[in-house]
């Protein structure tokens, strides 16, 4: 499978961010967001219902089909957990 | 004088159900974790009306409480009848489980969705501090004046218990310990009416088989009677059942997939899940498993721990119209490879359910 290209990474990055963001009522620049902030700490404050309902605008806002075994022995505990997430599904999602 | 309960680590993971019912439990001879962990099992009931499925998570009689009494369900529509019974099982038991309703208690995470639940009351005592008159009827449909008239409620507070802890889908749901007031006591108490089929069979099997159900719309507690029926209707389940995990697990997999709204029954499988894992969490307690067993065990608890969000999931994309039956697919698939291994190791370990488990021949798909 190809490496993901920065410019998808970037895109990713930034919707995740925008979402967190939102989800967690803040008035903050997604882009001041740090990859390794908890999603559920001090800054964010993202609950499991709240985290199905990201996911699912994320399929939306990028056109992704996140994959089967997104919930398989993976936890979701930074940022970054869920841009690569997201990023593998638009590795596999048809363009 | 209060006894301390005894129960003070070990019931996380249970249930809404379970988690005060072991605390009740633990105040008797034995260990009552060790109990429902063996206890645990998942059977459905498959010929009810409309679709509706019914599930069984022990496979001994919970509400035997020892060789001598057991717990049935009890009722009185108007709050008075209701404190005053409270307060004879305190008096003759030093505890007593009520039926709450969880939207309508304070420490409670769930919001307004109303959600049965125990909780364990264990004392009573004069108020400290005086309770505001509007505070008594609020949310019971009471005139001023009404209820209470027995001078049980007015003036008196209640030790509360309630040890369910678990990530919930909407946050974290800490354990409660204190003294309430009467009001509160009422407003956990409040009826949820009218009442869902699905909470009436969650009730109805709490303990692991079906126990009869006070009226509808009526305050509920659990009353120690006489000794249990072993024989006759203590241990059946009458209707037709499922007890084996792998029929179980692929009922499941197709209500998922076919059906075209299961979220009634998520919190079954949230329960069935919670109970899986704690099982599991005991096991590796009770008999120190090492190497592959462990691992074993491990992953069975993280693939139940898994299946709600996957099934959470899966409903949310289905109800905008972008179904996900292989996702569905995929989390059974791995839950029945990961329960083969587990019961091989729960069974090599000595802690088999041997009324429900699987049959040797079962194979994952």
């Amino acid at each position: 499978m190809p490496e993901p290209s920065d410019t998808l990474v970037d895109a990713v990055g930034l919707a995740v961010r925008r979402i967190v963001v939102r989800e967690s009522r803040l008035s903050v620049d997604p882009a001041a967001i740090r990859d390794d902030e908890p999603l559920d700490g001090e800054l964010l404050r993202v609950t499991s219902v709240g985290l199905l309902g990201m996911l699912v605008r994320l399929e939306d806002e990028l056109d992704v089909t996140l994959p089967d075994d997104i919930f398989a022995g993976r936890s979701f505990r930074t940022v970054a957990d869920l841009i690569d997430v997201v990023t593998s599904g638009c590795a596999h999602s048809p363009r | 004088m209060r006894a301390q309960p005894a129960v003070t680590v070990g019931a996380d993971g249970l249930s809404c159900y379970t988690a005060n019912l072991a605390a009740y439990l633990d105040r008797y001879p034995g260990d009552a974790l060790d109990r429902i962990a063996r206890s645990v099992r998942l059977a459905v009931r498959t010929d009810l009306p409309a679709g509706l499925l019914a599930f069984s998570h022990h496979d001994e009689p919970l509400n035997v409480v020892d060789g001598h009494s057991r717990l049935e369900y009890a009722s009185a529509p108007e709050p008075d009848r209701a404190l005053e019974a409270v307060t004879h099982e305190l008096t003759d038991h030093g505890q007593v489980l009520v039926l709450a309703n969880a939207a309508t208690m304070a420490w409670s995470v769930t919001g307004s969705a109303p959600a049965p639940h125990f909780l364990l009351v264990d004392d009573r005592r004069p108020a400290r501090t005086a309770e505001p008159e509007h505070g008594l009827g609020q949310g019971l449909g009471l005139g001023q004046g009404q209820g209470l008239g027995l001078g049980l409620g007015r003036g008196t507070e209640w030790h509360v218990v309630d040890r369910f802890t678990a990530l919930r889908p909407e946050g974290h749901q800490p354990p409660f310990t204190g003294w309430i007031s009467t009001p509160a006591l009422l407003r956990c108490l409040t009826p949820i009416t009218p009442q869902p089929a699905v909470h009436r069979l969650r009730n109805e099997h709490a303990f692991g088989f079906p126990a009869s159900l006070p009226p509808e719309g009526q305050h509920q507690w659990l009353a120690r009677t006489g000794p249990p029926d072993m024989d006759h209707g203590q241990t059946r389940l009458p209707g037709r059942w499922l007890t084996d995990i792998a029929e179980v697990l692929e009922l499941l997999e197709a209500l998922w997939t076919t059906r075209p709204d299961p979220s009634r029954h998520l919190d079954d499988l949230w329960a069935a899940a919670q109970h899986r894992t704690f099982r599991y969490a005991r096991l590796r307690q009770a008999r120190a498993p090492t190497g592959l067993a462990a691992a074993a065990l491990d992953e069975a608890a993280a693939a139940w721990r898994d299946l709600p969000m996957a099934l959470h999931f899966a409903n949310h994309s289905a109800r905008r119209g972008r179904p996900r039956p292989a996702m569905v697919k995929a989390t059974f698939a791995r839950l029945r490879q990961a329960e083969l291994a587990a019961h091989e190791v729960a069974t090599a370990l000595g802690y088999a359910n041997t009324t429900t488990d699987r049959t040797p021949d079962w194979k994952p798909r």
